[in-house]
């Protein structure tokens, strides 16, 4: 007889808890009282049985429901009742069922156990990037990752106190089934911002880039140089090399009853790359219906003729000028100083 | 044939005899059969076998609390399972005899 009860690995003693919850599972249409006197010790024994072979159980000790089926029947108990009989699947709920299936799974293939500190991380980063949504940060990294964080250290935590309270059971199975459900929004979320950016990439290279302005595509361009005079016919790149363009949709709102179509597409025949937008029978410089109108010339720049002095740093658009939207609004402020 | 059915007829006697010796608990009754030459024992069906000669109150069973793991539970025999030892004992020998005798008519050395 050996009194010192024989510890196995922490993978171990989970391994014999999980193969007697299963065989457990497989005793439940017995009464709780047979139950208890059946599985005194079992844990134990099992568990020295597993450090003395050092394998899974499932392959030293056969499946948990045949291994039942042989305890109860050792021990003069009647066999289990089908439970593919209607009748027997109302004695065990649907829950008791999807419990003892998961048990039997585990206990079958001891490496999904592997994957648990696998789950909990993703389960952090899922309630992590739902508070990050809530707080509107948009898509961060910080709160998953410490999501992720916490997480880990509650699984670990947890699993050292098994087996749980039924009310802490409760909700933990309740949060891994939420974010079980909300895992596929996050990946999503992550991963169609980088899609929408392959959509870009997709375009051919050298494609003119639509201008956008305060947010706001920008549907034409009105240029003036540094002394204040109106420049025709301008076209206007990035620092890339990327011609700048703006989109035609609102020219074809049916108010420029003018507007030369191509043939082929019905679409606008401007030169969308070249401001401000031109064809022929149209005054380039008309209002264009915002509220403002192109002015004939502008007061010239400070320190003017266009070469680069100090009061230029002032007016930075109207020399280097790549950004065209700053065109229209930053001229006219730099000549309101004094 | 097969040893397994064999066994399946003697475990209760069997196990009576290793608890008779010295109180055990379940695994330590697995591995004391096994050591006395009876390899095709279950570890299911010792344990259930325990379960059900006490429940007939042929055993005693106490639980010897562990500060390390799990709680052991450890069978001893009492004085109605003496006397079920004895009585099957006896019923065994006298059948091993009837067939030792069988077998030596037939030739067969066991």
């Amino acid at each position: 007889m050996n009194d010192t009860t024989v510890i196995g690995s922490a993978g171990q003693v989970e391994d014999v808890r999980a193969y007697v919850r299963a065989v457990r599972a497989w005793l439940g249409d017995l009464p709780a009282d047979e139950v208890e006197d059946l599985t005194a010790g079992m844990e134990a024994d099992l568990a020295e049985r597993a450090a003395e072979s050092g394998g899974p159980l499932g392959g030293l000790l056969g499946q948990p429901e045949a291994y039942a089926a042989e305890l109860r029947s050792a021990a003069g108990l009647p066999a289990r009742v089908d439970v593919v009989v209607p009748d027997a699947v109302r004695q065990v709920p649907w829950s008791d069922r999807v419990v003892r299936d998961a048990h039997e799974l585990v206990a079958r293939h001891p490496w999904l156990r592997e994957l648990r500190p696998t789950w909990w991380l993703a389960r952090g980063a899922v309630f992590g990037w739902v508070f990050a949504s809530i707080l509107g940060t948009g898509r961060t990294v910080l709160l998953p990752l410490a999501g992720a964080v916490l997480s880990m250290w509650l699984g670990l935590t947890l699993r050292r106190r098994e087996p749980l309270a039924t009310p802490a059971r409760v909700a933990l199975a309740s949060a891994n089934v939420l974010a079980a459900f909300l895992l596929l929004p996050m990946v999503a979320s992550y991963t169609s911002g980088s899609s929408a950016f392959s959509d870009e990439v997709a375009m051919p290279a050298g494609y003119p880039s639509q201008v956008v302005a305060n947010g706001e595509p920008a549907q034409n361009l009105y240029a003036y140089d540094a002394a204040g005079n109106r420049l025709e016919g301008v076209r206007i790149y990035d620092q890339s090399g990327q011609a700048l363009f703006v989109g035609l949709d609102p020219l074809m709102d049916g108010r420029t009853p003018d507007l030369p179509v191509r043939p082929d597409d019905g679409l606008p025949n401007v030169a969308p790359d070249v401001f401000p937008l031109t064809w022929p029978g149209h005054d380039a410089w008309q209002d264009p219906g915002f509220g403002w109108t192109p002015p004939l010339t502008l007061p010239p720049v400070a320190g003017t003729t266009g070469v680069a002095t100090p009061s230029a740093s002032a007016s930075p658009s109207a020399s280097a000028g790549p950004s065209p939207s700053a065109s229209p609004s930053a001229s006219p402020s730099a000549s309101s100083t004094p | 044939m097969d040893g397994t059915q064999l066994v399946k007829g003697v475990l209760d006697l069997a196990v009576l005899a290793v608890v008779a010796r010295e109180d055990g608990y379940g695994y330590d009754v697995v591995r004391r059969l096994r050591a006395a030459g009876l390899d095709e024992v279950g570890d299911a069906s010792v344990y259930g076998t325990l379960r059900r000669l006490y429940s007939a109150g042929a055993l005693t069973s106490y639980v010897v609390p562990s500060d390390e793991g799990p709680h052991r539970k450890y069978y001893g025999i009492n004085a109605q399972g003496r006397t079920v030892l004895e009585t099957q004992g006896k019923t065994w020998a006298a059948f091993a005899a009837t067939m030792d005798g069988l077998l030596d008519e037939a030739g067969v050395r066991s």
